[in-house]
C-alpha cells in the first residue's frame, strides 16, 4: 500500500509543472483548464505586447481568440483550435505550443521570456533597440563595442538568455553613449564621440562629402541657382528619430527665406544624409553666402567652421 | 495560379480604393501645384489612370513626370510601392526631377488612402529617382499633402 502511495506520489510530481513569466510565477499544476488558460493568455498578452485576446461567452460555450487561435469552451470541455469539445484540460507545454507562446524548459519549469529584444540597429548617430515586455537588459561599453547583457530572462533570435548573458555585442567605435528608454519598447542610445566639438560642416552638392552630423551640428550644402533652400523631410522609416534634424533646419531655412527671399522646398535631398541637421542651399549670388552662414551660425551658435567658403564660380549650377 | 490571384487581388484593391482620381500637375508661369480632378475608368487599374493622365497635362500646365515610366504598382497594407523603369528617369534636370516627385507623391496620396508610398526600380530597392533624390526611404502621407514649395 505504502509503495503503491509513493508511486502515486512521483508520478504526480513528475508531471506537474510550474509555468513561470521571467522570475513570476503564472501556473503550477499537472494540467490547464480553461479558466487557467484564460487567464494565462491575457498574463502573456498584456507582458509580452500581444493583441488583446478576445473572450465571448454565450450562454451555451465560451470562445477565447488569441495569437491567432482559438479555443472553445462548453460544459468544461474544451476544443482546440476545430472540433467538437471533448477534453477537460491540457498539459502545460501543449498550451504553450499551441498559442505559440516562446518558453524554455528547466526540469520542470517551463520559462515564458519577461523580454524579447527584437533587434539593434545603428541609425545615423543612434543605435536603436527594440523589445517587448519588461527590459530585462543593460548596457555595458566594453572596447570598441556596446554589450547588451540580460538582467532576466530574455529571449533574442529564439535563444534564451539568463542573467548576466551577453545577448547581443554592437560595435560602436570610440563613442560614448546616453541612453534615452522610450516608453514602449525602444531605447534610443545616443553615441557621442568624448570632446567633439560641435561644427558647421560647409560641402558643395554632389562631392558626396555630407557626413551624418550629430544634432548640435549642422550642415551647409551648396550650389548656385535661384534662391532657394532644401530641407529634407522627415520619412516613417525613421519613426521620428529625424524630427529633431528636420525642425532645427527648417526653422533656420524659415530665416533664410525672410532675411533673404529664399524660396523654401522640401525634398528628400540625396546630398543630406537621413537625421541629419542640414541645408542645401541654391545660392543666388557670391555674396548671400556669408549672409546664409551668419545665419546658421546666429541659430546655432556654433563658432566652428569645417572648410571654407565655397569658390561661387566653381559651384555646380542647378538652374531654377 | 497564387501570383494571378495576388494580382487579381491588387487590381481590385485598386479600383476599391477610388473612382475619382486626383492628378498635381505645375503651374506654367509659378512653381505652384495645381490640383485635377478625373473621373477614371474602372476598367484599368487606377493607379495606371492616374499615371496616365499624369503623362498628359491638361492645357495651360505642366507635367514633369517622364511618359511611360511606371512599370508597376503594388497595395501593401497601408503602403503603395511605385515601380519605375530606370531608363525612362535618366537625363532629368535638378528642376524636373523634384517636380516629378512633387507631382507623383501628392497625386498619389491625394487620390489612395494610404500612409505610405514606396518607390522602386526596375523591381528594385534603389537609392536615387534620377540623380538628387534619395528613394531609399519610403515618403509619408503627412509630409506629402501639401505641395512642398513654401
Amino acid at each position: 500500500m505504502k509503495v503503491t502511495l509513493s508511486i502515486l506520489l512521483i508520478t504526480t510530481l513528475a508531471f506537474s509543472y510550474s509555468l513561470w513569466l521571467g522570475r513570476d510565477l503564472l501556473f503550477e499544476g499537472e494540467s490547464m483548464r480553461f479558466e487557467d488558460i484564460e487567464k494565462t493568455v491575457y498574463f502573456v498578452a498584456d507582458a509580452l505586447e500581444y493583441d488583446e485576446p478576445i473572450l465571448t461567452r454565450t450562454s451555451t460555450f465560451t470562445l477565447l481568440q488569441f495569437n491567432k487561435e482559438v479555443v472553445l469552451e462548453s460544459e468544461g470541455k474544451m476544443a482546440l483550435g476545430n472540433g467538437t469539445p471533448d477534453i477537460s484540460s491540457i498539459s502545460v507545454d501543449k498550451f504553450l505550443n499551441f498559442f505559440e507562446i516562446p518558453y524554455i524548459r528547466d526540469g520542470s519549469s517551463l520559462i515564458i521570456p519577461e523580454c524579447i529584444l527584437r533587434g539593434a540597429r545603428i541609425e545615423g548617430n543612434n543605435l536603436i533597440v527594440e523589445y517587448y515586455g519588461n527590459p530585462a537588459f543593460k548596457y555595458i561599453k566594453e572596447g570598441d563595442s556596446l554589450k547588451i547583457v540580460s538582467m532576466g530572462y530574455v529571449m533574442y533570435a529564439g535563444n534564451m538568455y539568463m542573467p548576466e548573458d551577453t545577448i547581443l555585442r554592437v560595435k560602436i567605435g570610440n563613442f560614448s553613449f546616453s541612453i534615452s528608454r522610450e516608453s514602449v519598447g525602444r531605447d534610443i542610445i545616443s553615441l557621442e564621440k568624448p570632446g567633439e566639438e560641435r561644427k558647421i560642416l560647409i560641402v558643395s552638392v554632389g562631392s558626396g562629402m555630407m557626413k551624418p552630423l550629430p544634432l548640435d551640428s549642422f550642415g551647409i550644402i551648396v550650389a548656385r541657382g535661384s534662391g532657394i533652400v532644401i530641407v529634407r523631410p522627415m520619412s516613417p522609416d525613421l519613426e521620428g528619430l529625424d524630427k529633431k534634424a528636420f525642425n532645427t533646419a527648417l526653422d533656420i531655412a524659415r530665416i533664410i527665406s525672410r532675411d533673404l527671399g529664399y524660396r523654401i522646398e522640401t525634398f528628400p535631398m540625396i546630398d543630406i544624409p537621413p537625421g541629419t541637421p542640414a541645408l542645401v542651399v541654391l545660392l543666388r549670388d557670391k555674396e548671400d553666402f556669408i549672409k546664409i552662414l551668419n545665419i546658421v551660425r546666429r541659430m546655432t551658435g556654433i563658432e566652428k567652421i569645417v572648410n571654407s567658403a565655397p569658390d561661387f564660380d566653381k559651384l555646380p549650377d542647378l538652374g531654377s | 495560379m497564387r501570383r494571378l490571384s495576388i494580382v487579381l487581388l491588387i487590381l481590385i484593391s485598386f479600383q476599391i480604393l477610388a473612382v475619382e482620381i486626383q492628378a498635381v500637375f505645375v503651374d506654367y508661369n509659378k512653381d505652384i501645384g495645381v490640383v485635377k480632378r478625373f473621373e477614371v475608368d474602372e476598367t484599368i487599374p487606377v493607379i495606371f489612370s492616374l499615371f496616365q493622365q499624369l503623362y498628359s497635362p491638361p492645357p495651360g500646365l505642366r507635367s514633369f513626370v517622364p511618359p511611360e515610366c511606371l512599370r508597376a504598382a503594388f497595395v501593401l497594407d497601408d503602403a503603395v510601392v511605385l515601380d519605375f523603369y530606370s531608363d525612362k528617369l535618366e537625363g532629368m534636370t535638378f528642376y524636373a526631377e523634384r517636380m516629378a516627385i512633387y507631382q507623383i507623391l501628392l497625386s498619389v496620396f491625394r487620390t489612395f488612402d494610404v500612409s505610405r508610398v514606396y518607390i522602386i526600380k526596375d523591381g528594385k530597392k534603389a537609392k536615387v529617382f534620377s540623380k538628387y533624390a534619395d528613394i531609399s526611404l519610403s515618403f509619408g502621407r503627412e509630409e506629402w499633402i501639401e505641395w512642398p514649395v513654401r
